[in-house]
């Protein structure tokens, strides 16, 4: 059975198995239901917070104040703050920046450490991979018939290189036709790397001038200074965890096995692996428990957060950028959190899953593609 | 993002089935398609009260419901133990597992790989789209697709079924 007829069989198996539906649950369901649903619309832990919101906003700018004033006067020394998340609403100026940072019709592909990013728009018939600098000038890296060979896949991108998968077909490809490697500096095309025919490429990183990938269970180490390939784990892999000071291959159970560079789930100073972990270089954030850890190489501070989200609630870590973190909640996917880790103030923005990125941006592509530079508004108060 | 605003009521009464139909393709199991839906709408009711003024509802509901699955199996996996499968096809003469056996694979692919198969073959989804709706790469995408792809393949009764398709 070739794929086109396991997919014909697959799509027969679901369309014939859903018609056996015929009614859904009753909407509206009953009074009582819905009142105790109405009590928490919006945020379901927003009446409570808005109840301490007060004493929360006194304390948050004491403390923010206290910290400012001690962080001119001493040396940075590790120090650990516990802030409580208070909900407030998205200021104006926050508002009209993420309006304008909006991106129609684009896609974000990648980000890298310095702020910029790469982002896919299509022009006419033509697909074209633009980078786009931290300042807003814009190059183009790739230009390519968009109904053609090969799509731009989410792609890499350091100081030093951007790399793009380009998958074998328009859409849905089971695999990539090669990575190419772009200097950054000039654009030009420094090394097409083919991908043997009917690989099945899960993964790929970049870390200190190397790519890897991971193919069919292997893990393949190129070196892109010398060109060489080789495979540095034989079998068994699932996938690349890739962090700016290092990266790592995951098994079956999801441990990590460092491959260069520190484990990717560890912060700096700090031991242990860290759920959710992400950073911009200079500042991580991670899950602790039901809480969210905020740490900063420059300060050595590590801020807390706690209430964020109720102690069951899935939550993601989707990125960081300085002093903000955002994050996500299973219950609210098109929903994202933005945290103020000086003041533990919580806004409700419409940007979720980040592309990487650094330098004071958050970028994500979600139902609104948006390239944020969060380093430039103003802080966010209780 | 075009926003547009329909009520909760119209968007249930108008969707309510469709997405019953998807939880149950996803989840194989019709009392929890029926608790996944529900849960949606309460979702979004605590969210935005009777009016969406989102633009594209059905995606967030979608969304939604496949992250309530693989978050309520997680909380399973770790807090239940699951004795034994409980055939539901008294109602549904389809749903005898003799009569389907991509049907039966499904119900034992990891809960990601049958999601990306439902989102992919069922909603016909992009592989961007898909990697939005569950939160991952396009790259793992084709992954958990190829992977489950290779569990239907190497399934006895799909190769059966292949073997009696060849002349």
């Amino acid at each position: 059975m070739n794929d086109q007829q396991l997919e014909a069989e697959v799509r027969s198996a679901l369309a014939r198995h859903a018609t056996t539906v015929d009614a859904g649950p009753e909407w509206p369901p009953d009074d009582e239901v819905l009142a105790s649903h109405r009590a928490g619309r919006g945020i379901a832990w927003w009446p409570i917070a808005a109840a301490v919101v007060a004493v929360l906003a006194v304390i948050g700018v004491v403390i923010a104040i206290r910290h400012a004033v001690s962080e001119r006067h001493r040396p940075a020394t590790p120090v650990t703050v516990t802030r409580s998340a208070c909900p407030t609403a998205l200021p104006q100026a926050w508002q009209k920046a993420i309006d304008a940072a909006t991106l129609p019709n684009q896609m974000i592909l990648g980000g890298a450490p310095d702020g910029a990013i790469l982002v896919r728009r299509g022009v006419g018939r033509t697909q074209q991979t633009v980078l786009i600098a931290p300042d807003g000038s814009t190059r183009i890296v790739d230009e390519r018939p968009e109904l053609g060979r090969g799509i731009v896949e989410f792609s890499l991108i350091d100081r030093n290189w951007i790399v793009l998968p380009i998958s074998t077909a328009a859409t849905n490809s089971q695999t990539l036709a090669e990575l190419d490697v772009i200097d950054r500096a000039t654009l030009h095309l420094d090394e097409r790397i083919p991908l043997g025919a009917g690989n099945h490429v899960d993964g790929w990183a970049m870390f200190s001038d190397h790519l890897y990938w991971t193919e069919s269970g292997r893990v393949v180490d190129h070196d892109i200074a010398t060109r060489q390939t080789r495979t540095v784990v034989p079998g068994g892999a699932l996938g690349l965890f890739a962090a700016p000071t290092g990266v790592a291959w995951t098994d079956a159970q999801n441990v990590a096995h460092p491959l260069a560079g520190s484990r990717p789930d560890e912060v700096p100073g700090q031991p242990g692996p860290h759920q959710g972990l992400v950073s911009d270089e200079t500042t991580y954030a991670w899950l602790q428990g039901s809480d969210i850890a905020w740490y900063s190489v420059a300060t050595k501070q590590t801020v807390i957060v706690s209430g964020v989200a109720g102690p069951n609630a899935g939550v993601t870590v989707q990125g960081v950028a300085g002093p903000y973190i955002l994050v996500s909640l299973d219950t609210d996917p098109y929903v994202g959190r933005i945290i103020d880790t000086r003041t533990g103030a919580v806004v409700l923005v419409d940007l979720v899953h980040l592309v990487p990125s650094g330098d004071g941006v958050f970028a994500a592509d979600s139902l609104r593609t948006a390239i944020l530079h969060v380093d430039r508004l103003p802080l966010l108060h209780c | 993002m075009d926003a547009c605003t329909v009520t909760l009521t119209a968007f249930a009464g108008e969707h309510s089935v469709g997405l019953t139909r998807f939880a149950y393709v996803l989840t194989g199991d019709r009392q929890l398609a029926q608790d996944l839906v529900q849960d949606c709408l309460l979702a979004l009711y605590r969210r935005f009260g009777e009016s969406l003024p989102i633009g594209a509802p059905l995606a967030y509901a979608r969304k939604t419901i496949t992250n309530g699955y693989l978050r309520r199996l997680r909380r399973l996996s770790s807090a239940e133990v699951i004795t034994g499968d409980v055939p539901d096809r008294a109602q549904h003469p389809v749903d005898s597992a003799d009569q389907d056996a991509v049907w039966r694979v499904l119900a034992k692919l990891p809960h990601r790989q049958r999601a990306v198969l439902v989102l992919r073959y069922y909603v016909d989804l992009s592989d961007a789209d898909i990697a939005r709706t569950i939160g991952c790469r396009e790259g793992t995408v084709r992954s958990l697709a190829a992977r489950a792809f290779a569990a239907l393949r190497q399934h006895p009764a799909l190769a059966n079924d292949a073997e009696e398709r060849q002349p």
